[in-house]
């Protein structure tokens, strides 16, 4: 019985050695930038993160969500998002560099922020669902929300053109993830209605929402390929 | 400098438009991917689809960032250009009129009968993915984790898998 070594070697041997490259394989020559390190990435994805939030939190009235919650709520539902945003960021710089160091399962870093944002909101928010106005209102705050995200994808997008995808299935979830996590921030300073049913359907939705969006997004790309 | 610096070098050069270092680069690289396209059992498709890669490499020039190993940023997109081109076959290959593939075209007969090459048809391709990458390409479990985008200890199994499944169809074949 061959060892592992033998059953290598004579493998090497059987393989054809591959063809010399053709002539003129080397076309028109320009420089190009180099590819966009993992903390580039990540400061895009902050500073998007926080001009949305701070930037919306300013041009559309008085922070009514952020002063509704305790010191405990703001500083928990700020380090989830802060948490959130640098897994998505290091799914994202991996998926734009072919060939990158894998740093998180892709697939697990597109379902962990809507996974993390439903528990933290059944954990600390107070359950006191209230029928009357639960669509009505509930309905506004996705809307508002899915708007945010989707103006949030212009910085994604920007960043998509730096890079070059190798899985796009993988890197639009994560991109998506990335632009309903904007959306549900906004909606976390300046929303009233902190509590948990309205949090779990309507903000969680704004997530799922993001996520969806861009996983059929990286569908529809593939299909046009 | 040792091979993987020599190709780091090149590349920054072929991003700063040296046509040179361009022109050594596609020497050392474009045999790899051929061999490599020839060892998966598409030798008759190994140079088109190391064409194909390599106008992809060099549209991708700018995803590579220095000093990273170039191999696995090589690999990765000759992964993505074979997945993507037997995705175009099996949507077009249900209006295709399988042919006879003339003398001309039959890859050529290797000199001494192959035993072991045969039998990598019976993995599964994730595993024969790995195990010529770690014997074409000469390169890393760490390089080769980069390259198919998951973990050292993913490619260990798959090695590992790829080797039990070779000696069992070795013994049986004796």
């Amino acid at each position: 019985m061959m060892n592992e070594k033998q059953i290598l070697e004579r493998l090497e041997s059987e393989i054809r050695p591959g063809k010399a490259a053709p002539r003129g394989l080397v076309g028109e020559l320009t420089p190009v930038k180099p590819g966009l390190s993992t903390g580039a990435v990540l400061t895009v994805f902050a500073a998007v993160l926080t001009g949305i939030t701070v930037g919306g939190g300013l041009t559309m009235g008085p922070p009514r969500g952020l002063l509704a919650m305790t010191v405990a709520q703001v500083m928990i539902v700020g380090a989830l998002g802060v948490t959130m945003m640098g897994i998505l960021g290091l799914a994202a710089a991996q998926g734009l560099r072919p060939g990158a160091k894998v740093w998180v399962n892709v697939r697990w870093a597109n379902v962990l922020p809507l996974v993390g944002f439903l528990a933290v909101a059944a954990m600390i928010f107070p359950w006191r669902w209230m029928p009357e106005n639960f669509i009505a209102d509930g309905w506004g705050c996705l809307r508002e929300g899915l708007y945010v995200a989707l103006a949030s994808s212009g910085g994604v997008i920007w960043l998509v053109r730096r890079g070059y995808v190798t899985n796009w299935a993988g890197l639009a979830g994560t991109l998506g993830a990335f632009c309903g996590l904007t959306g549900a921030a906004l909606l976390h300073v300046m929303c009233p209605d902190q509590e948990a049913t309205h949090l779990i359907v309507w903000h969680g939705g704004i997530l799922a929402g993001g996520t969806l969006g861009g996983l059929l997004a990286g569908y529809l790309v593939l299909r046009g390929k | 400098m040792d091979d993987k610096q020599a190709l780091v070098a090149l590349m920054i050069g072929y991003q700063a438009a040296d046509r040179t270092a361009a022109e050594l680069l596609a020497a050392k690289v474009y045999p790899m991917l051929h061999r490599f396209y020839g060892s998966l059992g598409e030798y008759e498709r190994a140079d088109d689809l190391a064409q194909e890669c390599w106008i992809r490499l060099h549209k991708a020039r700018h995803s590579y960032r220095p000093p990273e190993p170039v191999l696995p940023w090589v690999f990765a997109i000759a992964r993505h250009t074979r997945v993507d081109q037997f995705r175009k076959r099996s949507r077009s290959s249900g209006r295709e009129v399988a042919m006879e593939v003339g003398a001309d075209f039959a890859a050529p007969a290797a000199e001494a009968e192959p035993t072991v090459l045969p039998l990598l048809e019976q993995l599964p391709a994730s595993q024969k993915e790995v195990l010529l990458m770690l014997k074409v390409t000469g390169m890393s479990l760490e390089e080769v984790a980069r390259a198919t985008a998951s973990t050292v200890g993913s490619v260990k199994q798959k090695a590992h898998r790829a080797y039990e499944t070779l000696r069992r169809l070795m013994g049986e074949q004796s």
